[in-house]
């Protein structure tokens, strides 16, 4: 492999592994650090210690069924998982959803969207050595937990969307909640903005930190906040329009130096566009019915679907290829994080050891759906 | 986007013969031109994507072709997926191109006997992991990847567990 990076490797000195259960690989990640004093000249990450084989899994369930293995893969954003698997059985058999099922899916989403990117500020402080943002996150995620649970029954893995809808209608006080919850939120964001964002010794540890061009992000197969970190507007939400997303206003937070304060600020700034959806969602939305007239076992016909959706990491592809059965034929799953992480190698030659931890974070990986 | 889809539906309903949107058909001429000898081409009416069907000698022309001619210029590797057919493996490409902002995809057959096809490695970065997992999970070998060392299963691991012939053990009470 070529990386364009040149650095003089003759004296290897110092060979350090770290993980897999170093607190800040979030999750199961093992790194060997090859170092020379301070620098680190060559990586060599090692990936597969939460592999359940979820695809194969797939393929002995039945198209219901299969939601909730959806839900384990990106196990902070579980709704978005769902929403991108339903959506591809869903235009394998040609359905038309009920608006306000895509309504309620979108809100959702969104919702999970705001939780994920929260979870990632609050570690990401964590990473850096800055210990009271992850209490604000938290705090302010808990109730988006907390939000979800009355309305889907679970915290996580909700198993909340259906081939065709979603599963039940929502609580009757569900308007006056979400607009108290989304007030408390977007205030929430802004604190989180002031405590962090321009703080002095934050900024000088990202800034400049870990850059990565777009030309090289692009070889990569880098995606979603880290590619628009890296001045590329690409977001599967307007530049394909799936479910309903072409009915909102809204945009695209895209930075351009692509070092980790800006892979930070660019999910900051998305939360306060996920807002403006869900605002724009909640007026829009009428009654009506939740769930398309379906068969209660989906048998999509033969042939195959590459379904892209936006989730809080980048494109999430779903590769769905169909017998005709009520099982799929293959599941393959196109994570984000999976292809995120390849541009690690790249990303940490070169950098100091001190930055190992922060480049790592800022790409903001799920073993999850990395390991499948 | 609407047109779209009525087009398209509406084409399923009258015959076989698919009609193609006029973006569609730009990116198809492109192809015909670019291309000394012209493969297989398919429309998928479900996902506006253009399929391309080629024999897998040819993987490495064709993706090289496709990504440095300055008019296609795919330069987004979006995924590599393998489909165990048993009698044949397949593997799949996903690509984007963001000047022209369509997507295509290349299809070949790989003999189940001799499982080997040419890496892209040189072309796209991002084909590193996908064809390591391929070769893991398919026994794919990619002539030409530097490293093809187990990344999801531990060392050692015997068989090829994404293929429909590796045994899955349902779960027994007992």
């Amino acid at each position: 492999m070529e990386i364009n990076k040149t650095i003089n490797s003759d004296n290897v000195d110092l060979m350090i592994n770290m993980g897999p259960q170093h607190p800040s690989t979030h999750g199961v990640f093992r790194l060997l650090l090859n170092i020379d004093g301070e620098r680190i000249i060559d990586v060599k990450p090692h990936i597969g210690y939460l592999h359940r084989g979820s695809e194969k899994l797939c393929e002995n369930e039945r198209y219901a069924q299969v939601v909730t293995l959806f839900d384990r893969l990106d196990y902070v954003a579980n709704l978005n998982m769902e929403l991108g698997f339903c959506l591809a059985v869903e235009s394998l058999m040609e359905l038309d959803i009920p608006d306000r099922a895509s309504y309620i899916r979108v809100i959702l989403c969104e919702l999970n969207r705001i939780a994920s990117h929260l979870l990632f500020y609050g570690t990401y402080g964590l990473d850096v050595g800055a210990m009271t943002p992850v209490l604000y996150a938290f705090r302010e995620r808990e109730k988006i937990q907390g939000f979800f649970e009355s309305i889907t029954g679970a915290r996580m893995m909700h198993n909340y969307f259906r081939i065709g809808g979603i599963k039940e209608e929502l609580p009757d006080d569900f308007n006056n909640r979400l607009s108290l919850l989304l007030d408390e939120v977007s205030q929430g964001i802004e604190e989180c903005d002031m405590l962090l964002s321009k703080n002095e010794m934050f900024l000088a540890r990202t800034k400049n930190v870990g850059i990565i061009s777009a030309s090289d992000a692009v070889d990569f197969g880098v995606s979603g906040p880290n590619l628009r970190a890296s001045g590329i507007a690409r977001d599967i939400r307007v530049s394909k329009p799936y479910s309903i997303y072409d009915r909102f206003d809204y945009g695209i937070p895209v930075a351009s130096s692509g070092d980790c304060w800006d892979r930070y600020y660019v999910r900051l700034e998305e939360i306060r566009q996920s807002i403006k959806i869900i605002k724009q969602a909640m007026s829009q939305m009428e009654d009506g019915p939740i769930l398309a007239k379906v068969r209660r076992i989906a048998r999509p016909p033969k042939g195959e679907i590459y379904f892209r959706t936006e989730s809080p990491r980048g494109d999430f592809g779903v590769y769905l290829v169909s017998d005709g059965s009520d099982k799929p034929y293959r599941v393959k799953v196109r994570a984000p994080s999976f292809a995120n992480l390849q541009s690690l190698q790249y990303l940490l030659k070169g950098a100091y050891i001190a930055d190992a931890v922060t480049i790592l974070g800022s790409i903001d990986i799920i073993m999850g759906e990395v390991d499948r | 986007m609407e047109n779209q889809k009525t087009n398209n539906k509406e084409s399923k309903e009258d015959s076989d013969i698919l009609v193609s949107t006029p973006e569609q058909d730009e990116l198809i001429s492109l192809l015909t031109k670019r291309f000394p000898s012209v493969p297989d081409i398919n429309i998928n009416h479900l996902q506006e994507d253009i399929e391309l069907i080629i024999e897998s000698k040819n993987i490495k022309s064709t993706c090289r072709l496709l990504k440095d001619s300055s008019e296609l210029n795919f330069n987004y590797l979006e995924c590599i997926s393998l489909v165990d057919y048993e009698e044949k493996l397949e593997a799949v490409y996903h690509l984007t191109s963001f000047k022209l902002k369509q997507s295509l995809v290349i299809k070949t057959s790989i003999s189940v006997e001799n499982p080997e096809i040419d890496s892209v490695i040189d072309i796209w970065r991002a084909a590193d992991w996908f064809e390591r997992e391929a070769h893991d999970l398919f026994g794919v070998t990619f002539l030409g990847h530097p490293n093809l060392e187990p990344l999801l299963l531990f060392e050692g691991f015997e068989g090829y567990p994404g293929r429909k012939n590796f045994p899955i053990n349902d779960y027994k009470e007992w």
